[in-house]
């Protein structure tokens, strides 16, 4: 139905949100990974998100999707840790790039937009409800 | 305001009052058939209404056995269902209002 399209563009808003906090999470989680799965080293993850044109619209109403999550490359840190199973020869230990800091600020802005997601939809709930109210009223 | 605006502002609302006029549009008894129609309309809608709660149904239940991925999407749709019925209750209660004043009627 066409009066709910708001609702899911609202509902595809905190989607991608809850991707990006789920790539922050496991980046901070990860901060201090040493090794993987795979042998290589832990990269923090990053989201790719794109807009999407509504089912049934040809207008430019858009819906954000998650369309990949991928891992970046970014420096290592070099923590000096002798005896560690993972340290080179001259002991230093490599962890992931993960930026602590403007990883909390990522934070922060996921959860304010999740908030504003929240918002738009509770201000279309009300405004739809206040329509079947129209004539109730006497 | 000067007397010559007012004069000006009076002979804008006779126009938008014409114009209004001009605009009506004539009623056509084109539906003879239209209670008939209304009534499909309104059982179809109670169909999708009673679908949209059953799916709404299903994904509590998901979410309460550990299923679902996200929990906006559950309540979002819960919010959907509960607006749906809404509806669906106000043109209910319309109906029946149109239905009790005829039958109130004098003959």
């Amino acid at each position: 139905m066409s009066m709910f399209r708001v609702l899911d563009i609202s509902s595809a808003g905190l989607s991608v949100e809850q991707a990006r906090l789920e790539a922050a999470s496991t980046n901070l989680a990860n901060a201090n990974t040493t090794r993987t799965k795979d042998g290589v080293m832990y990269q923090p993850l990053a989201v790719v998100v794109s807009s999407q044109a509504i089912d049934g619209t040809t207008s430019l109403l858009q819906k954000p999707v998650v369309t990949d999550v991928i891992s970046t490359s970014s420096e290592p840190r070099l923590v000096y840790e002798p005896g560690h199973p993972d340290a080179n020869e001259k002991g230093f230990v490599t962890k992931p790039g993960v930026d602590t800091l403007s990883t909390m600020m990522d934070l922060m802005s996921i959860s304010r937009s999740y908030e504003a997601n929240l918002r738009v939809f509770d201000i279309t709930r009300t405004l739809l409800q206040k329509t079947l109210e129209v004539g109730s009223r006497s | 305001m000067s007397i010559a605006s007012i004069a000006a502002v009076s002979a804008t609302n006779i126009a938008a009052t014409q114009i209004t006029r001009d605009m009506a549009i004539p009623i056509q008894s084109t539906n003879v058939a239209a209670s008939d129609g209304l009534f499909n309309t309104l059982l179809n809608h109670l169909e999708n209404v009673n679908t949209q709660l059953v799916n709404t149904d299903n994904a509590v239940q998901q979410l309460a056995n550990g299923e679902t991925d996200n929990l906006h999407q559950v309540m979002i749709s819960l919010e959907q269902t509960r607006l749906a019925f809404d509806l669906l209750l106000q043109v209910r209660n319309k109906v029946l209002d149109a239905y009790q004043e005829v039958m109130r009627m004098q003959v």
